[in-house]
């Protein structure tokens, strides 16, 4: 999707300003929200469900836009990046072993 | 977007308010300085290990902040019942506590400064309740209850003379301590004092639950998101908290503005209070940030149009007239915050079988988003029934097992303590609801990380 409309800080105060700017091209600003590093154009709207949807809602059009875009880019380009792919049993059950093991460390010297 | 090592330092700077120094000096309550310590390390490692991960993995997973990604569990009305009665009050409440502490500190380094004598030693606010030194001139602040465990017998002591410089090292706070400390030790077993300790831990759970999945988010992987939030808030609690605890015990006060500058001397401790001050500041800026993304999300349209820095401003409204009233905040508050723990106890146990079990790690961010006009997490009104009676199951489980306000406990509550079983409780709660009121067993989300719309 391609984009003609500038983004600013209030633009993203809404709903998309809750989600992690994808990649690396995001910023987080002073107040929390996310903006892009670059002025992006937008193309003339194209039908989406998803979109349309949240239009119903209330929500405003730049700020439903962007919020398809970003779902877009974590869709796709992060679908993939070891980052953000689920924990694994591995990871959990070190996580929940180094926490038994400092209960058990501490009880050990207490007791 | 965080590194490691950046997020290690945004929870070490969540950890570190004066809060945790005066919850460590609770503890000398309870226990000497060893047990003290231990009881500080198992009390915050059982804690955080499930909150952290109820908190910032599946954020972390999906960038989106907690309370959207709470709506399969509670529902979009769900959520926002929770947000409006305990998060809101909550982070409202402590926002106003840690600005009083803020406020001591930097009065104490003003006061420093110009030679006056800082008005705020005063120890005008009910933390003394639960600091050693409100219980002056009193060798048996606690009578043992029935069950084995100490109650506090009387109200507090309310200590209404101002605390000098020179007050310091009081012996005769130092001796009540070595009484106190052995009459507790005379009617309780071990056990049960290391976990009456970590009851007093749960506490700043209620603080931490609301904010964690909101920062995780921004953390660069998994990894990056885990590691610190346990390790950063651990270490730094633990390190804050040891240090109230031997201040507690040998000075008489945990409040590190009271004794900070005559301890460290003024170079020494102006800094100190300094970084003090400023970690409740940052602390306020977590929660603040936090919550108004929460009341933003659980408002739907009510408050969109609502620019951040007013709903901001409208946040602090009610946190900066209580910070008038701080006996009342301390106590009253306190009471709330108090049972809130027990609620986020088991908001935790449900956002761990929802993600991990029900869901296995799998979420529809376009459904989230789409709540109530979608399919995955539309509940009848907005509310997943599941989600919000298995919280209250494993509240009132906790509260059974141990009522954080008399410190009455169940029998059970020395060997599993109360915060696992109510984890656990509300987890299966949850999961038979689920299957009984939906049908649901296994994730729906089904194999795509987010469904093409």
């Amino acid at each position: 999707m391609t984009h003609t409309t500038l983004l600013t800080k209030s633009h993203l105060v809404s709903e998309a300003g809750t989600m992690r700017a994808p990649g690396t091209s995001g910023a987080v600003t002073s107040e929390g929200e996310h903006t892009m590093s670059e002025p992006r154009a937008e193309a003339a709207p194209q039908a989406n469900p998803f979109v349309d949807t949240l239009l119903q809602k209330g929500m405003e059009p730049v700020v439903a836009e962007e919020l398809e875009r970003r779902i877009q880019i974590i869709e796709s380009d992060e679908a993939d990046d070891a980052a953000h792919r689920a924990l694994t049993p591995v990871d959990i059950a070190v996580y929940l072993l180094v926490c038994a093991g400092i209960c058990a460390v501490a009880l050990g010297v207490l007791a | 977007m965080w590194s490691f090592a950046d997020f290690t330092w945004v929870n070490t700077s969540l950890a570190i308010a004066t809060w945790a120094f005066i919850v460590g000096g609770s503890t000398a309550l309870m226990v000497g300085f060893r047990d003290g310590v231990l009881a500080m390390i198992i009390g915050n490692a059982i804690g955080l290990s499930f909150m952290v991960l109820a908190a910032t993995a599946a954020s972390q997973r999906y960038g989106s902040e907690q309370y959207t990604m709470l709506r399969g569990a509670f529902g979009v009305v769900g959520v926002g019942v929770l947000v409006f009665t305990i998060v809101l009050i909550t982070e409202m409440g402590w926002s106003s506590l840690l600005a009083v502490m803020a406020y001591r500190a930097a009065s104490q380094i003003t006061g420093e400064v110009t030679g006056r004598s800082s008005p705020n030693t005063a120890r005008s606010s009910p933390w003394e309740r639960w600091s050693p030194s409100a219980w002056p001139g009193s060798s048996s602040p606690a009578a043992p209850s029935p069950s084995g465990v100490s109650t506090p017998s009387s109200p507090p002591v309310w200590r209404s003379s101002s605390l000098k410089h020179d007050d310091l090292p009081r012996h005769e706070h130092v001796m009540g301590r070595a009484q106190l400390s052995c009459t507790h030790r005379a009617v309780r077993g071990r056990h049960a004092e290391l976990h009456d300790r970590r009851g007093v831990q749960h506490r700043r759970r209620g603080l931490l639950v609301p904010i964690m999945g909101s920062l995780a988010r921004m953390a660069k992987s998994r990894r990056a998101a885990l590691w610190p939030s346990f390790l950063g808030l651990f270490l730094a609690t633990v390190l804050a908290q040891t240090v109230g605890l031997a201040a507690a015990l040998t000075l008489g006060e945990s409040d590190p503005t009271v004794w900070m500058v005559p301890f460290g001397g003024p170079l020494l401790g102006i800094g100190i209070l300094a970084f003090i001050a400023f970690a409740n500041i940052t602390s306020m800026s977590s929660i603040v940030y936090s919550t108004v993304l929460a009341i933003r999300q659980s408002s739907g349209q009510a408050l969109a149009k609502v620019p951040w820095k007013g709903l901001s401003a409208l946040f602090f409204i009610l946190p900066a007239i209580m910070t008038f009233f701080p006996q009342f905040m301390y106590e009253q508050f306190m009471l709330f915050v108090t049972y809130s723990g027990a609620f986020l106890t088991a908001v935790c146990g449900v956002a761990l079988a929802d993600y991990f079990i029900l869901r296995r790690q799998r979420m529809n961010l376009r459904e989230l988003h789409l709540g109530q006009q979608g399919t995955l997490y539309a509940y009848k009104g907005g509310v997943n029934i599941a989600g919000l009676a298995s919280v209250a199951v494993g509240a009132v489980l906790y509260v059974f097992l141990y009522d954080p306000v008399s410190l009455e406990t169940n029998a059970a509550f020395s060997y599993v303590t109360a915060s696992i079983p109510t984890v656990l409780i509300a987890a299966i709660s949850y999961l038979v609801l689920s299957k009984v009121l939906y049908g649901r067993g296994t994730s729906k989300e089904a194999a795509p990380k987010v469904s093409a719309s």
